[in-house]
């Protein structure tokens, strides 16, 4: 996550869960073939990778809460991570630098927000541990 | 083609469309309801902060090929902002920058949201009402009508009072049931 994915109170935005600009693809890890662990180790050596992101805690949502929203969650196994999966929300910018239309933002946001609701963040309370030694980590019924 | 007297009718459609009225005679405001006429400068002043602080985000600064934010764009953000004279209770926006390139601000309250993202030529606007329709907006960033984004704002976002010195109550008018 990065710091402008969080409001002042804490809470998740739902520009976490947008596209990058590159490509429609929202990585994500399929807990039923992990574990909070190796979802923590996995996020801490992307920020590494890539750096200007911050490690801050797991979020955890059920793949119905996207096709609830319209959105596609398709199973993207890799070497290093085979629970790998991508949500593809369908849409991009269309143009760099530029808003899209209100009409598109408007629409896109409101589904986010709808599943945002359905998503339960769960901060990491010792970042540092190699670990998980934060709650059980379970998605919203 | 100007889409302003259009979007002003939607506006004030949005409430007409769910059985609700906004009074045209102006309404005392409670004691207990700050008087809230001033420009908000020291908020505008923190959110200016905030975007100009995005020069210096490098391309790929979210890690996932993010546009820099370019100076045209700062200067269209901040030039809005400084045009604002919201509610001082609306608080500051969040203010944020897009992997797009672009700059986005946000205010919201248990009423609505309000929604802007600035670009280097263009700008995307919507606010929605909890409930009910959202209210559309976008255009060149030069041409962007100040008085009636911020008015768009603060009725949907702090609908206690609008931008003037009028104080507004919505009032649900009770359509008879179809039988």
């Amino acid at each position: 996550m990065h710091p402008f994915h969080f409001d002042s109170k804490g809470r998740l935005k739902p520009q976490a869960f947008e596209s990058p600009r590159t490509k429609d693809e929202i990585s994500v890890i399929r807990l039923d073939f992990s574990d909070p662990t190796f979802c923590k180790r996995w996020g801490k050596h992307r920020v590494a990778v890539q750096g200007a992101k911050e490690y801050k805690g797991l979020a955890a949502f059920h793949a119905a809460s996207v096709r609830a929203i319209f959105s596609r969650i398709i199973a993207t196994p890799k070497d290093d991570c085979p629970a790998h999966a991508d949500i593809r929300h369908g849409y991009m910018r269309p143009q760099e630098d530029e808003p899209g239309t209100a009409r598109e933002i408007e629409a896109l946001r409101t589904r986010l927000k709808k599943f945002l609701r359905n998503v339960k963040y769960y901060p990491d309370p010792d970042v540092t541990a190699e670990e998980w030694t934060g709650d059980a980590v379970t998605a919203p019924a | 083609m100007s889409i302003w007297p259009r979007a002003v009718f939607r506006a004030s459609s949005v409430f007409a469309d769910q059985g609700y009225t906004l009074p045209t005679e102006a309404i005392v405001p409670p004691s207990s309801v700050p008087f809230i006429s001033q420009p908000s400068v020291g908020i505008s002043a923190l959110a200016v902060r905030q975007a100009r602080s995005f020069v210096s985000l490098k391309e790929g600064w979210d890690g996932y090929g993010a546009a820099s934010i370019k100076p045209a764009t700062i200067s269209n953000a901040v030039r809005l902002l400084e045009a604002f004279h919201l509610p001082t209770a609306l608080g500051a926006p969040f203010v944020a920058p897009h992997p797009n390139g672009t700059i986005t601000l946000e205010w919201d309250s248990p009423f609505g949201e309000a929604y802007l993202e600035i670009g280097q030529t263009r700008y995307s606007f919507y606010a929605k009402p909890t409930v009910g329709e959202a209210i559309l907006l976008e255009g060149a960033t030069d041409m962007a009508r100040i008085d009636l984004l911020e008015d768009t704002i603060t009725r949907i976002v702090f609908p206690i009072r609008s931008s003037s010195n009028s104080v507004y109550s919505i009032t649900r008018v009770n359509k008879p049931s179809a039988k």
